[in-house]
């Protein structure tokens, strides 16, 4: 007669299999959720560090070096010019088109001109009276005879000197880039950019507290801590970020991933 | 009687399952991790690469519009070009500001766009990154020294005249210059006799040295470099021989086209021209010069070699010739041999708005500097 069920023996022997393979696929359970964990922390790391960098790279390129108004290794003031124009006559100015999203978001802080001559200096002039539409014609008579751009604005600007017609114009806003406490994520370092009589706002966080900037000058081929003495001999910034995620990962109790992005970007109206 | 055997219980198959099921959605949660991370790595390097294909085509289309088949001097209506990079293009747009005006330092001036479109991806799924570049630009044309109506480091034998001039009182109410300049040795030689006012202009002669090689010295521009290195961009080249195999249609010559005759510098056999040849522009030949019957230009003619002159020509504007002795080859030892002859009743009249409408095409947009901008809309 066949014996029905299990012995003991082969009870105990499965348990103990069992157990092995359940510990086994638990253990792999385990590692796969601190993997993705860790994964998603470091994406969000980089993230936050790619993204910093996105938006301070555009405006940037355009910076003259003359704008720079005050620079640390946390800090940065400058003038950012965010439309390209020439002189007409009396204070017109005509300028190319701009990106109707940057023209609506700029906050108008004041003009720079130099002279005809291909590689004369800006002189900056600091003014909040906000440039008013001008007309075309003062532009397209004598003695300017210039042609506006399609979709180009032709502007009055109040304090506009007297140049040469054809002479280089742009218009700028004053723009604070710094690396401080974030209001976001208390406890955590965010890059501010804050635009004198307009927004301020935390545009990545959160960063490592060694985030800084670094400085190019003319003539050097790698970036230095020092800010140089003569300011207008800046002629790039590398941006030393280490994203953090802004959760920790769930093996790392309390610390969190990090990604860390070095860009250098140079100033492509620093022609001295 | 039953056989002992009996079907194996336990847990492997479902154990499998599960651990199949378990591994496949860890894997499939990292593919998709990894996708989305790709992703956005691979926009971020399109944006970057689209905006280095929109400064390439910035830079090209101020500093290289010949090569990309645009006229060196935008028109009055403007250009544009698609130019082909790698990875992607960019599409090069010139509009005219204001019209420059001849002799009066008044530029042209110009704003030069470029949208550069990264069209290779890393990774699929995605769209073309798009990226603008701008910059006011002002048109340089290009400027030389010209010593006289008629510079021959050679020296000049005039052994014609007959009621031709040499005149350096400009033609375009400008400053005059001397009718001819030449080195001490040769020199001006007439072996006819002319009449008393054939050189015209202030001096008639002027002395530009002992020799030939001395004299190639003081002319203040680069004949090796257009030479041997291409400096000088031609709208039309002309092969070695006598007569051009090529040469500028009368609707060509409106323009001033520049015309190069690569017959030299040694060897190749003089270019003939006669009044069919007639025109304006910039002529520049590397060789020997032979100018029979009525020929007329207007602009400026360089010679490297040596001028013959048989009938009754009339030059606009500046001619230089025997400028190979800038090229540091054997001089011949019998100079007068090697003198220019003028052997007919020619008239070389200085004219510095022919010599300054035939350089124009020889300058190039050159970008305000600092006038730099990449937030020109793209859409």
């Amino acid at each position: 007669m066949s014996r029905r069920g299990f012995t003991l023996v082969e009870l105990l022997v499965t348990m103990l299999l069992a157990a092995v393979v359940g510990l086994g696929v638990t253990r792999l359970l385990i590692s796969q959720t601190q993997f993705f964990a860790g994964s998603t922390g470091r994406r969000d790391a980089r993230a936050v560090a790619r993204n910093a960098v996105n938006i301070v790279r555009d405006e940037m390129r355009m910076i003259e070096p003359r704008g720079i108004v005050s620079a640390s290794a946390t800090q940065l003031v400058v003038r950012v010019p965010y439309a390209m124009g020439l002189y007409c006559t009396g204070t017109t100015a005509t300028f190319a088109p701009v990106d109707s999203l940057i023209w609506a978001s700029a906050t108008y802080a004041g003009f720079a001109t130099r002279d005809t001559a291909l590689n004369a200096p800006y002189t900056y002039v600091d003014n909040t009276t906000v440039p008013t539409a001008g007309s075309v014609t003062t532009c397209t008579s004598s003695p300017a005879g210039i042609t506006p751009l399609t979709n180009g604005r032709t502007l009055s600007i109040s304090g506009l000197p007297t140049l040469v017609a054809g002479s280089p114009v742009f218009l700028f806003q004053r723009v604070t880039y710094e690396l401080a406490a974030s209001t976001l994520i208390p406890g955590r370092t965010a890059l501010w950019r804050r635009v004198t009589g307009g927004v301020s706002e935390e545009i990545a966080v959160p960063f490592e507290n060694t985030a800084i900037f670094r400085f190019f000058v003319s003539g050097a081929t790698t970036a230095q801590d020092n800010v140089p003495t003569v300011l207008s001999s800046i002629t790039g910034i590398e941006i030393v970020l280490v994203g953090e995620s802004e959760r920790s990962a769930s093996n790392r109790q309390g610390t969190p991933e990090q990604a860390a992005v070095r860009l250098a970007i140079f100033f492509r109206n620093a022609v001295l | 009687m039953r056989s002992s055997a009996r079907r194996p219980v336990g847990f492997a198959l479902p154990m499998v399952i599960l651990t199949m099921f378990v591994l496949v959605g860890a894997i499939a949660a990292g593919f998709a991790m990894i996708s989305s991370e790709r992703s956005s790595d691979d926009s971020s390097m399109q944006a970057q690469s689209a905006a280095a294909l929109a400064e390439t085509g910035l830079q090209q289309g101020l500093r290289n519009r010949l090569a990309l088949g645009l006229p060196a001097v935008p028109p009055t209506a403007g250009d544009s070009v698609r130019v082909t990079l790698d990875g992607g293009y960019a599409d090069v747009v010139t509009r005219l500001m204001r019209p420059g005006v001849l002799g009066t330092g008044v530029r042209a001036l110009y704003f030069v766009r470029s949208r550069g479109v990264r069209t290779r991806r890393f990774f699929p799924g995605g769209g073309d990154a798009v990226s603008m570049a701008s910059a006011f630009a002002a048109f340089l044309p290009m400027t030389m020294t010209i010593p006289a109506a008629v510079t021959s480091l050679n020296g000049i034998n005039v052994a014609g005249g007959g009621n031709g001039y040499i005149s350096g009182v400009d033609a375009c109410s400008g400053t005059s210059t001397a009718a001819v300049a030449v080195p001490d040795i040769p020199g001006y030689d007439q072996t006819s006799v002319v009449k008393a006012d054939f050189l015209r202009g202030t001096p008639t002669i002027a002395d530009i040295g002992s020799d030939p090689e001395d004299a190639a010295t003081g002319i203040p521009f680069d004949w090796e470099d257009i030479v041997y290195r291409g400096a000088i961009s031609a709208t039309l080249t002309v092969p070695a021989g006598g007569t051009p195999s090529v040469w500028p249609t009368t609707a060509a010559m409106a323009s001033f086209p520049t015309v190069v005759v690569r017959n030299g510098p040694t060897g190749g056999a003089a270019l003939q021209v006669g009044k069919t040849h007639s025109g304006k522009g910039m002529l520049v030949i590397f060789g020997d010069l032979t100018i029979n019957g009525n020929f007329t230009w207007e602009g400026v003619i360089l010679v490297g070699g040596r001028l013959t002159l048989n009938g009754t020509p009339q030059i606009d504007g500046a001619i230089s010739t025997g400028l190979n002795a800038k090229l540091d080859l054997p001089i011949a030892p019998n100079l007068f041999e090697n003198a220019d002859d003028l052997n007919g009743a020619s008239i070389f009249q200085y004219n510095s708005c022919g010599v300054q409408s035939a350089l124009t095409s020889l300058g190039a947009l050159r970008a305000y500097q600092n006038t730099w901008a990449n937030n020109f809309p793209a859409y």
